[in-house]
């Protein structure tokens, strides 16, 4: 299990990270005709396993920290990062998958309406840093700790 | 680097300042001056000093806190203000340096000035906290004694 959680880390990780350059650099070859929708094409079907990957980990996690102390009068730090970090994924999932479809049934491909490539901009501004956290608490939480061993 | 705290906090606050007057006065005085955008392509390169500055100052913070917190679970002011300006800032780094890219490029797309929108008013708040973390905590001289 915990080198699934880590492969999932790395996966999550290099999704983060290649979607924040993507999303900066792309202005520097828009002129190159259709390269900067084909690298976004592909970079599409990592950034939606990517999610569904987080989101399930995420659930997992809100769960585990919900249980702990259900109608408790103190709010734990778990229970808050778990919480805002699940729902925040699911928004920017909500917002990905619509915009995702979109794309795929656009003629020609990105030919998307204004409002459609504005939530882009939250999207591709929200997941790098959604994705990170949940890499890094992937991470951390697959890595050895003296009471295992 | 505490010392460097008061210097940094009344640049960013300067920086946020001359931003909230520029968004604002911007409406003004575009159709007076012949090349009104001038203004923005020169602070803009200030703002991303300004960014990158703030960037490192909440990243230094979030790693202090994070090393006195260490095993502690509960949710007090200081965690949530680092936590929360430490990720916005992120934000407006990846909003930023994208719509910075692209006007240094000249390339115009329609929903560029939605983003900048979104961008100078994350920037005031972000660099208008930041500033003030920075100054209520750089050394007093009653301190450095």
């Amino acid at each position: 299990m915990n080198a699934l959680k880590m492969l999932f880390a790395v996966i999550l990780g290099f999704c983060a990270i290649a979607v924040a350059a993507q999303y900066i650099l792309t202005p520097l070859y828009a002129n190159l005709g259709s390269a900067a929708i084909i690298v976004w094409f592909y970079l599409d079907i990592l950034m939606a396993i990517s999610l569904i990957i987080a989101l399930a980990f995420q659930l997992q996690a809100k769960r585990a920290a919900d249980a702990q102390d259900p109608d408790g009068p103190n709010l734990s730090r778990a229970r808050l990062e778990a919480n805002a970090l699940f729902y925040a994924t699911l928004i920017v999932a909500l917002w990905f998958f619509r915009n995702w479809f979109d794309l795929l049934t656009s003629t020609p491909l990105g030919n998307q309406s204004v409002p459609t490539q504005v939530v882009w901009d939250l999207v591709d501004g929200f997941l790098p840093i959604v994705l990170g956290i949940t890499a890094g608490r992937l991470w951390r939480s697959s890595a050895p700790t003296p009471d295992r061993e | 680097m505490d010392h460097l705290n008061k210097p940094a906090g009344i640049l960013l606050a300067l920086l946020a300042l001359a931003v909230a007057v520029n968004t604002m006065a911007w409406e003004f005085y575009s159709s007076i001056l012949p090349n009104p955008g001038i203004t923005w392509d020169i602070l803009n390169w200030f703002m991303a000093a300004g960014v990158l500055i703030a960037l490192a100052c909440q990243w230094r913070d979030k790693r202090r806190l994070d090393q006195a917190d260490a095993g502690r679970d509960r949710v007090h002011y200081s965690y949530l203000a680092a936590n929360m300006l430490l990720f916005a800032t992120i934000l407006l780094a990846i909003w930023f340096f994208r719509n910075f890219l692209a006007n240094l490029v000249a390339v115009e797309i329609e929903r560029h000035f939605l983003v900048w929108q979104l961008v100078n008013a994350l920037f005031v708040v972000v660099l208008a906290a930041t500033a003030t973390r920075l100054l209520r905590r750089s050394p007093t001289p009653d301190a450095a004694e």
